[in-house]
């Protein structure tokens, strides 16, 4: 078992978002995850966007659909015409 | 003779659209309260959400028809509601507030390649958010940001998905998400220090 070629900070940040968002490969995952605790600087920046961007997702999903419409949208789902 | 034949021709349309209403809600249903979220985002005006959302439904029970079962229903309904945006809303949107897109994010590194941030933005940020301070920034965004931006963050769209939904290069969809969420950033810390939290945005840089 071999470890994985190591990562500088700066390649390591360039792929902080595609890190976050799961979309990198199984091999860059692990270059990325065996410098992280190493490296504390770089593993307090990646803790902190990857709590703000759960934050962000959800305060933005934090919305309420008006009852209303959500009747209207039954209706069409039920009936598949424009209830009104 | 003709009335005859048109009510029978309305009465089939009837039936057809009813038989497709009943095939996809199961699909659909779900999908309606992040839906909504989405289509907030994007008209940012609750009445122009509502009147999306309504078009986007019955443009997909319409064309369900023409939806691929192997494929992922959420993908190919959200490309329905963003071309409705589109085509229908686009006189009444407003602009995003231009940007300066090359501003510096990344953090500083000393001569060893080590990365050394003189602070820690994203952190200082949480705890002090508020949803109306992450609405009012996210709505700030130019068009091509803020629409790959509420695909990713509400209805959590892989990049794949999000390139399908709005008919660009999966490349293009890098960029932007990761543009877009540097400007959210820059503007959530502008609104965070305007309200005295965590540290003001640093100089140069477009609040």
């Amino acid at each position: 078992m071999t470890s994985p070629d190591p990562i500088s900070c700066e390649a390591a940040h360039a792929l902080l978002d595609d890190y976050l968002d799961g979309e990198l490969d199984a091999d860059t995952i692990e270059r990325i995850e065996s410098h992280l605790p190493q490296c504390e600087a770089c593993a307090r920046e990646f803790l902190a966007e990857a709590r703000l961007l759960a934050e962000v997702r959800a305060r933005l999903r934090d919305v309420t659909m008006p009852e209303a419409l959500l009747q209207r949208l039954e209706a069409i789902l039920t009936r598949g015409t424009n209830p009104s | 003779m003709d009335v005859a034949v048109d009510e029978m021709e309305g009465q089939a349309c009837r039936e057809s659209a009813t038989a497709e209403a009943t095939a996809i809600e199961p699909l659909l249903r779900p999908l309606l309260p992040q839906a909504y979220g989405v289509a907030l985002r994007l008209t940012r005006n609750p009445a122009d959400a509502d009147d999306l959302l309504q078009e986007a439904c019955f443009l997909a029970i319409r064309g369900f028809g023409t939806f691929e079962h192997s494929a992922s229903f959420r993908p190919w309904f959200y490309r329905i509601l963003h071309n409705a945006f589109h085509t229908s809303f686009r006189k009444r949107r407003r602009e995003g507030v231009p940007v300066e897109l090359d501003a510096p994010m990344a953090p500083t590194l000393d001569t060893d390649g080590k990365l050394t941030p003189t602070r820690d933005p994203a952190d200082a940020l949480v705890g002090g958010l508020t949803t109306a301070a992450v609405v009012a920034a996210l709505d700030s965004l130019p068009d091509e940001f803020r629409e790959a931006c509420t695909l990713y963050l509400i209805e959590d769209l892989s990049y794949e998905e999000v390139a399908h939904v709005l008919d660009i290069p999966i490349g293009t969809v890098r960029s932007r998400l990761h543009r877009g969420r540097k400007l959210l950033q820059q503007r959530l810390r502008a609104l965070a220090a305007d309200e005295g939290i965590g540290d003001p945005p640093p100089a140069g840089r477009t609040p």
